[in-house]
């Protein structure tokens, strides 16, 4: 399953990929990052059917995880993405409007991994 | 000569003398005797003067009332002095002394007036109407006599009365003037009968007769004339007996019954020779003469021509006295008008200087009190003026503390807002390191204990490849503390007050990390805004040597405007809008440069003299404190020797550039 990051924190890379580093061992997911949305749009431009899910921070400079978010499921429906929207700020309006873009699923930082990691286990089965 | 004179005196004597109020004469005499006051001799003498020899004798009359005066005078006896003075008035005129009288009269009156003894007022003005009276001027006769029955009306001396009103219609007499002198007459006789004052009757009747005789009532004339002589009081009044016999007589002469008139006439003759009166014998003796002639008893003619010559021989003398002493008397008289005019005329001058005088003092007084109340009021004003102009300068000096102490709390509270404005940021931009740092941390246990199982394993080189990762991650953690720990200082620098103390300073970074911080702030703020934030750094930019609170305020305020313009366009803009802010550094040999630029609505012509004036703002009340732009431009130019440039075109946008100088 490939998993595609957005965030513009570049030290989220390691991150992620040491916190997964056993299932990508096992090849359970595949991660690729994109440090804005302009990135992932483009990212996505090549690679979009081979991405099931896409998890973007929602504050960044230039494009935000929003408008990633609307643009995502502006132009690509065929098949839909799963988008799960990450924020430090876990406010409702945050939410609101995620959901109402069509997030799929709204998380808080600072991330936990083990949650994130039964869901996206979830959503792999 | 005086004895002819002291008769016509006397007979006017009757005209005065009610005008002392009658005494009783014992009492006074008993009470000097008791109290021996010499006001009460004083007083005993003018009364015997006026009531015991007014009609005897004149010459003890005027003696008595120059004791009076005298007595008066030595114990300053004002009212007996007045009294007496008015006495011998009285009697100077019986003995024919009229300018002595006219004199005395004048000198008494003022005295008189002062001492409101309007009684001898009055009878000073009879005594000198009896005096022109006497001098033929009857007008003057007539002033006086009004002004005395004035005063007699006014004080209600009716006893008075009689006497007067007989006089003023003898004056009208002298004039012909019939009616008044009717009216006036009739006036005193229902007076006289009234009050039973029976003495002046004779006259007052003979009055009525000569009335009706102008008027050509003979027998009416008579009938008066007759009655006149029946009704008088006094048997002795030859002169009133002669007169009126002769006035018989020449009413019998007009009805022309000569033997009447014969009869009469020789009576009155007789009663004119008992009164010693020349004037009335030739009165009478030329009558008879005329009606002697007239029935050619040419005898009896010339007998009476004979005493008509001799009266008028002794007449004449007497008229040439009355001329002379009445040419003497009119010299005085002009002398002393002459001089009261000129006294007047002095008095009048002397007045009239004086009043001058007076009225320039109380000019020079008002002008004098005008200026100073005005000069007062003035002082009064400037006083007024200085406490107000003192109370001001004290609230000002309160006001400019005041003010000062604002302005302390306005920067820190322009701190404090760009501080809150950061508030959202920090929280993020620390959440992100920290988050980091808990992650990693977490990664390296993990990783730690995976290393455990491999050593237990024998799997070196899977240990060795856990061990660079550990120490990357180590590296991360630390990289982020650093971080977390910087941006926690910037913010501690940012709320301090300046410590002015300079220190050399990437400029990169700090202009990275506000930027950041900034974007963050406004995001937390108000999340539908977004930017796209474009760094070109310099990498061989020099550090420089600044106050970094100071600059970094500086930075962070620029930031937060341009993110504030991109957003208020992006407002209003269409979809195709890009808001973006670039953040530029730059460095020639001397100075380096740092470029705020945004692409937002720009500044307008109209304000750009305004924006670093303090207080200058453009966003909503509450939104800006308006001191963030004249903080900054004093921070760079006055604390740093450097410049603020802007550039900016409406509708595209603004650019900040400022300059600062290397070391």
């Amino acid at each position: 399953m490939k998993i595609l990051v957005v965030d513009d924190e570049a030290d989220v890379q390691p991150l992620f990929l040491q916190r997964f580093r056993r299932e990508i061992r096992e090849h359970e997911f595949e991660f690729d990052f994109a440090l804005s949305g302009e990135d992932a749009l483009n990212y996505l431009h090549d690679k979009h059917s081979e991405v099931v899910l896409i998890l973007s921070d929602i504050n960044m400079p230039g494009m935000s995880g929003l408008e990633l978010l609307s643009r995502i499921r502006h132009e690509y429906d065929e098949p839909p993405p799963m988008v799960m929207m990450i924020t430090a700020y876990g406010d409702e309006e945050n939410h609101r409007q995620a959901m109402e873009r069509g997030a799929n699923d709204f998380l808080t930082k600072p991330l936990d991994f083990s949650l994130l990691k039964e869901k996206l286990k979830t959503l792999s089965i | 000569m005086k004895k002819k004179l002291l008769l016509i005196a006397l007979l006017l004597s009757c005209c005065i003398s009610d005008f002392a109020q009658r005494p009783n004469m014992d009492s006074l005499q008993k009470a000097y005797n008791k109290n021996r006051q010499d006001t009460t001799l004083a007083k005993i003498y003018f009364y015997k003067s006026m009531y015991v020899f007014l009609t005897t004798n004149v010459d003890s009359g005027l003696i008595y009332s120059r004791k009076a005066l005298d007595l008066s005078r030595k114990i300053h006896y004002e009212w007996g002095e007045v009294n007496a003075l008015t006495g011998i008035a009285n009697y100077q005129n019986l003995n024919g002394d009229l300018p002595g009288s006219l004199k005395t009269t004048f000198e008494v009156l003022p005295k008189a007036l002062r001492l409101g003894l309007m009684r001898t007022v009055a009878a000073c003005y009879n005594t000198r109407g009896l005096t022109y009276s006497t001098m033929h001027e009857s007008q003057k006769a007539l002033d006086n006599y009004y002004a005395a029955l004035h005063i007699l009306e006014k004080q209600h001396y009716n006893d008075l009365e009689v006497t007067l009103l007989n006089n003023i219609a003898r004056a009208y007499l002298d004039f012909d003037r019939t009616d008044s002198a009717y009216y006036f007459t009739k006036k005193a006789y229902d007076f006289a009968l009234e009050k039973k004052s029976l003495r002046n009757f004779g006259y007052l009747i003979r009055n009525f007769g000569i009335v009706e005789f102008k008027k050509g009532h003979n027998e009416a004339a008579i009938g008066y004339y007759r009655k006149a002589i029946n009704d008088s009081t006094s048997k002795n009044d030859h002169y009133l007996f002669s007169e009126c016999y002769r006035r018989i007589a020449e009413a019998y002469q007009k009805m022309h019954q000569a033997d009447s008139c014969i009869y009469y006439a020789k009576t009155a003759v007789d009663h004119a020779k008992l009164d010693r009166n020349p004037d009335q014998v030739q009165r009478a003796t030329t009558l008879l003469t005329n009606e002697y002639k007239a029935v050619n008893d040419y005898k009896n003619a010339f007998y009476y021509q004979e005493i008509t010559q001799q009266a008028k021989d002794s007449l004449f003398s007497q008229q040439k006295t009355l001329q002379f002493q009445n040419l003497v008397f009119n010299e005085k008289q002009r002398q002393q008008e002459a001089q009261a005019k000129e006294i007047a005329y002095q008095n009048k001058i002397r007045f009239y200087t004086l009043l001058g005088v007076l009225v320039v003092f109380v000019l020079i007084a008002a002008i004098l009190l005008f200026a100073n109340s005005q000069r007062k009021k003035a002082n009064s004003t400037l006083k007024q003026q200085n406490d107000q102009i003192e109370a001001q300068r004290k609230d000002l000096e309160k006001t400019i503390a005041d003010l000062k102490n604002t302005q302390r709390q306005l920067i820190q509270s322009e701190k404090m807002a760009s501080l809150g404005e950061l508030t959202a940021g920090i929280a993020h931009e620390i959440q992100n390191p920290l988050n980091f740092v808990n992650n990693f941390s977490e990664v390296n246990t993990e990783l730690i204990e995976e290393m455990e199982l491999e050593l237990d394993k024998g799997g070196i080189s899977e240990v060795r490849s856990l061990t660079s990762d550990i120490k990357a991650n180590q590296q991360k953690i630390s990289q982020h503390g650093k971080r977390a720990d910087f941006i926690v200082k910037g913010m501690l620098q940012h709320s301090r007050a300046s410590t002015g103390e300079k220190q050399l300073t990437n400029i990169n970074v700090l202009a990275d990390e506000f930027f950041k911080l900034s974007f963050h702030g406004l995001r937390a703020k108000d999340k539908s805004f977004n930017a796209e934030m474009v760094t070109h750094f310099d990498p061989d930019l020099p550090k420089v040597n600044v106050v970094q609170q100071d600059i970094g305020r500086v930075l962070l305020n620029l930031i937060n405007n341009a993110f504030y313009a991109v957003n208020q366009k992006a407002k209003t803009a269409g979809a195709d809008y890009k808001p973006t802010v670039e953040l530029s550094t730059s460095h020639t040999a001397d100075q380096i440069e740092i470029k705020v630029k945004d692409n937002g609505n720009g500044i307008p012509e109209s304000i750009k003299g305004k924006i670093m004036q303090p207080f200058f703002t453009t966003k909503p009340t509450g939104e800006g404190t308006g001191l963030g732009l004249s903080l900054s431009y004093d921070i760079v130019v006055k604390g740093h020797g450097g410049k603020i440039n802007i550039e900016s075109k409406e509708g595209e946008g603004s650019e900040f550039i400022i300059d600062l100088p290397i070391a």
